[in-house]
């Protein structure tokens, strides 16, 4: 697959790929082999800025693709007198200048008056120079003003060439502070074998693998860089299904596997469906505003006229052998609206349809409840309820279907208990096992007589009904109902999925 | 539920049994049972037994589980001279009284009295507006001659219960702490129910007794008042009281007391049975068993009732006066599977196969919030409960198309959501350190409908939404639109118009309504930066709702106002 056999890459040394381009450009200018070059030079023989020369460089060398020596060079800077002598003139030049326009000869104190300053260096170096002579007070030209050009000058024009310097030439300009002298560390590299060779023992790596490397073919000259494989890799959220919904579903998707249609209604019911047709008396605590939402718009509705009849008489008188609850039945009191407070009501409307047996209904939906939010309550959370009716129902079947349903949900500790609802009779209460808690999840019992006579239903019921966000809360460990309903996207978006839940595994 | 506590030796003594042996009876007779941190037992009972709301209640009942008595209890029931006149009291025209003897209260036991008196007229009474009880020590009583009456209340001076000074019924309504809770319950044109013996004050029902007739360890009969709206709450209470205090009494006598009022006379507490009769066909339906007859009786003997077998096929039953519970014979059903426990009940697993369904528009719904998913989007579920003002201010809603609560928890949850925008806009407000975010809610939103006006069904508008929100340093219309019409195309639908709109809270020019064919209504657009800069979000935001209700409404068939899947 690869024009080099693995081994044969294995072997190579590692360069990245601008290691490599470097060495590409230096053969390219012609480096010469085993001469050393500053980074300058082979910066400026490349077109590179120094400091990127450099650094490349230096892991070559430490690849042992170039050689490296770092030694310490002096280097002469002119001084800010010289500067100004190369501009202004040396002062000895300066004073033959004068000599010159005072017709070869000048009193000393005129001298000193004129150069200032300066007057005492040129009188010294003129003379040591033999370019003027002192005699009786008096300074006299002695030398053909021509040639009157001082030495440093040329000396210092070397320094600012770049040029080397003489060791008399240094002595001069050190002598008059013409020049500093600077120690730069400098490291030189050089070649020791030609670039072909240095080439071919070689192999590019690379940390991306990119789609020029792999449209060129050149991904079989490099190698994929090596990574530190256990390296914590950066978090990354994907687009997420909301766990709680998920959990909603699957119990969706239970209650279709146990046969149960699924049904829904609107969450604002009449007083009527969700207690009365029920027949739960109107007395009853929980029909009250500290217990139930009242709405205040819209707030009533009409009532079904023959259903209230029923109704009517099976609180007031009872009926189907019953006694009834024995109060005045207001239908005003039915007729106001409500958030429903079970799904109950769901399967109230269903059941006075009159559906003919056998048949399994079911509908999840939120049901409301006045309770101030905490830890443990909310004023809205979701119920699911099913009701069926076939030949046989009854209270032991009842317990086959619930005993089903929970083993289902991957419950294999479960219980039930005698329990009270208005509207069912028997009633019994089932609990489930979740580490050391029997948490009580489901209520459940046959619906009562009167309240299917009212309907007109003359078959057995059996009805049940369970919070759900309890059931949750436990199987997902949280200790706080709201975090079903998180407002944390990024919790949401981490939150580890629990799939045996849905696979039914054992609790 | 009624919560009760007791002291366990109380409860050992009194049911005679060792505690754990005690909790595991109670736990058969439908009590909920735990041992707090001071040692009481507290037992959470149904709301159907107020007759077991004292530890004698529950002893009558265990007794007949442990087969130590069996069948209807006896009480002896006799005659007083104990007489109540009724005038006319509009707004408590009820009251019965009874005695007890030998009921010898002791410390443990005031304090029990109390709480079954408390946790009958919570529950079943309403907190007092439907039953009020009032306890007397009978040896007190000023006379035999009671006299119920409307009297104003600048009228009336006592000494109210536990206080040492004579008051105006005006200030004990006004002062007294039992005055403000319940002191407006049947006060009417400054006029109240004023309970005497001879010419002294015993009682104002519903708020507090005198003091004179106090209560107290040592107190060893009682004289009962019970007074209320209607009569058979009344007559309920009195009989589960009598009972009670029969069961505790050594003689268990009851005397019965006179009532004249306008509304009729009677004497009670008779604590009459009431006659009735099971078909063994259904119960053993009911509970999907096979018992005789005399097993039956049997068992409704041990909870209590008077029960004997008639014939194979029927059982005469004595329902005793206190089980207000006992409606039809599927209540003495199930008081023959508490008896049986449900623990040797065995269970029948289903057998029959019946074809389970959902409603077609989950699977919409499913693959809707797959593919949002699959675009990056972090699906949220949030409250329906939500804030009235948000909505009309936020998106504009119309005061009239809101649902709103007239008791709500707070002013965050007064309304039932109509756009689920508001909540998903401050859910960006909370999460602005996540951008880019892109988030969405599938669910449910009500407006209101007067139009709609058929019996039995609320005039509200059920809406399906699915609410999409992008919020980056740069997102846009194009954005969001590219994520709406790839949904649109993905769910099999097709774009079948584009409309401009102008909504206060998106920017104009930018926000369109779009159409589909298979009946999708989209608002998409830019968020008006005013409503961004209110919500303090420093980003910009995109949106879409897409209500799918009419896709719903074909998708299900409605039955009795529940929708059901088509066939």
């Amino acid at each position: 697959m690869a024009i080099l056999d693995g081994a044969t890459i294995l072997a190579r040394i590692s360069v990245s790929e601008s290691e490599y381009q470097l060495l590409r450009l230096m053969e390219k200018k012609g480096i010469v082999v085993g001469r050393e070059y500053s980074s300058d030079e082979i910066a400026d023989m490349v077109g590179m800025s120094r400091s990127s020369v450099e650094a490349l460089l230096r892991l070559l060398a430490s690849k042992g693709l170039v050689e490296l020596r770092e030694h310490v060079v002096e280097e002469y800077v002119i001084t800010d007198e010289a500067k100004k002598y190369l501009e202004e003139g040396f002062p000895e030049e300066k004073l033959v200048q004068l000599l010159v326009k005072a017709g070869g000869e000048l009193s000393v104190e005129e001298v000193n008056r004129v150069l200032g300053r300066e007057a005492s260096i040129a009188l010294a170096n003129a003379s040591r120079k033999g370019w003027v002579r002192i005699q009786a007070g008096k300074v006299v030209l002695i030398i053909d003003p021509a040639r009157a050009v001082a030495e440093e000058r040329a000396a210092l024009e070397k320094v600012l060439q770049g040029e080397k310097l003489s060791q008399h030439e240094l002595r001069m300009l050190r002598r008059r502070k013409l020049v500093d002298v600077k120690h730069k560390r400098m490291t030189l590299f050089s070649l020791p074998r030609s670039i072909s060779e240095l080439l071919s023992s070689v192999v590019v790596e690379v940390g991306a693998l990119t789609r020029e490397l792999i449209e060129s073919g050149r991904w079989r000259e490099v190698r994929l860089r090596e990574y530190d494989v256990s390296a914590q890799p950066p978090k990354r959220f994907p687009g997420r299904l909301n766990f709680f919904a998920q959990f909603i579903e699957h119990i969706r998707d239970i209650m279709k596997e146990l046969g149960f249609t699924e049904i829904e209604a609107s969450p604002v019911e009449l007083e009527f469906w969700n207690y009365d047709v029920l027949f739960q008396p109107q007395f009853h605590p929980a029909r009250g505003p500290s217990d139930t939402f009242y709405l205040s718009r819209p707030s009533e509705a009409r009532l079904p006229e023959k259903l209230a009849e029923n109704v009517r008489r099976a609180h007031e008188e009872g009926i189907a052998g019953s006694i009834g609850w024995r109060y005045k039945w207001e239908p005003s009191k039915a007729a106001k609206l409500i958030l429903r407070s079970h799904t109950t009501a769901v399967s109230a409307r269903i059941l006075s349809t009159r559906p003919s047996p056998p048949f399994r209904y079911f509908s999840i939906g939120r049901v409301y409840r006045v309770e101030t939010i905490d830890p443990k309550h909310l004023p809205e959370f979701h119920q699911v309820d099913g009701i069926a009716s076939e030949e046989g129902v009854n209270l032991r079947w009842l317990i086959g279907m619930l005993s089903e349903f929970l083993e289902r949900l991957g419950f294999r500790e479960y219980k039930f208990r005698p329990a009270y609802f208005p509207f069912t009779e028997p009633s019994i209460e089932g609990y489930v096992k979740i580490g050391d808690t029997w948490l009580e999840i489901l209520g459940a019992g046959l619906f009562r007589p009167e309240m299917l006579a009212a309907l007109g239903v003359d078959y057995p019921v059996a009805a049940w009904g369970m919070g759900i966000e309890r059931l949750a809360m436990a199987l997902y460990d949280l200790r706080d109902i709201r975090q079903l309903y998180s407002i944390d996207v990024e919790f949401l978006a981490s939150m580890p999925s629990r799939w045996w839940i849905y696979a039914g595994t054992e609790i | 539920m009624p919560v009760l506590r007791f002291k366990p030796g109380r409860v050992e003594e009194v049911l005679g049994l060792g505690l754990r042996k005690a909790l595991e009876v109670m736990e058969r007779l439908k009590i909920e049972v735990e041992i707090d941190q001071e040692g009481y037992v507290v037992a959470e009972l149904e709301v159907d037994r107020p007759d077991m709301y004292s530890l004698e209640g529950i002893a009558r009942q265990v007794n007949g589980i442990l087969e130590r008595e069996l069948g209807l209890p006896r009480y002896s029931i006799v005659d007083t001279d104990y007489v109540i006149e009724v005038e006319d009291v509009p707004t408590r025209p009820y009251i019965v009284g009874l005695v007890a003897w030998d009921v010898n209260i002791d410390e443990d036991y005031l304090v029990e009295l109390i709480q079954f008196q408390e946790k009958l007229t919570t529950s079943h009474g309403l907190s007092r507006r439907r039953i009020a009880i009032g306890i007397h020590d009978l040896e007190k009583m000023p006379s035999k001659h009671l006299i119920y009456r409307f009297e104003h209340i600048d009228s009336v001076v006592f000494k109210p219960l536990h206080m040492d000074r004579l008051m105006k019924l005006r200030d004990v309504l006004g002062e007294l702490e039992q005055g403000a809770r319940y002191g407006t319950i049947s006060l009417k044109d400054e006029k109240h129910p004023v309970l005497y013996a001879g010419d002294e004050v015993i009682s104002v029902p519903p708020v507090i007794n005198a003091d004179v007739t106090r209560i107290e360890p040592g107190t060893r009969h009682v004289f009962i008042d019970i007074t209320g709206t209607e009569l058979k709450p009344i007559l309920d209470a009195a009989a589960i009281f009598a009972a009670n205090l029969a069961e505790r009494s050594k003689s268990r006598r009851i005397g019965l007391v006179t009532v004249r009022a306008p509304w009729g006379e009677l004497k009670e507490p008779r604590l009459e049975p009431r006659k009735t009769g099971i078909t063994t066909s259904t119960v053993n339906t009911i509970l999907g068993l096979n018992l005789s007859s005399d097993e039956l009786a049997r068992h409704l003997q041990r909870m209590r009732f008077g029960a004997s077998s008639l014939s194979d096929t029927k059982v005469y039953v004595i329902v005793p006066r206190f089980r207000i519970d006992i409606l039809h014979e599927a209540d003495l059903a199930e008081e023959v599977a508490l008896s049986i426990g449900l623990e040797n009940i065995a269970p029948i697993k289903p057998r029959t196969m019946l074809r389970g369904r959902l409603l077609g528009i989950r699977y919409w719904e499913r693959e809707s919030r797959t593919i949002l998913a699959g675009y990056g989007f972090v699906e949220v579920k949030t409250y329906t409960l939500t804030s009235c003002e948000d909505q009309k201010r936020i998106v504009g809603i119309e005061r009239e198309k809101l649902v709103t609560i007239s008791n709500p928890v707070s002013v965050e949850a007064n309304c039932f959501r109509a756009s689920m925008i508001p909540a998903l806009l401050r859910l960006a407000s909370r999460n602005q350190h996540l951008v880019p975010l892109k988030i969405f809610e599938l669910g449910e939103a009500l407006e209101r409908e007067e139009a709609i006006n058929v019996a039995g069904i609320a005039p509200v508008r059920a809406k399906k939404l699915v609410t999409l929100l992008m919020m980056d340093e740069k997102v846009g219309y194009e954005d969001i639109q590219a994520i709406v019409y790839g949904l649109v195309r993905l769910l099999s639908d097709k774009i079948s118009g584009v409309d401009r709109i102008e909504k206060p809270f998106l920017i104009k020019g930018r926000s369109a309504l779009i159409k589909t064919e298979k009946g999708l209504h989209i608002i998409i657009g830019e968020v008006n930066p005013a409503l961004l800069e209110l919500l303090e979000i420093k980003y910009p935001v995109a949106i879409a709702e897409i209500d799918y209700s009419d896709l719903y409404k074909r998708e299900v068939s409605y039955q009795g106002g529940a929708a059901v899947p088509r066939p």
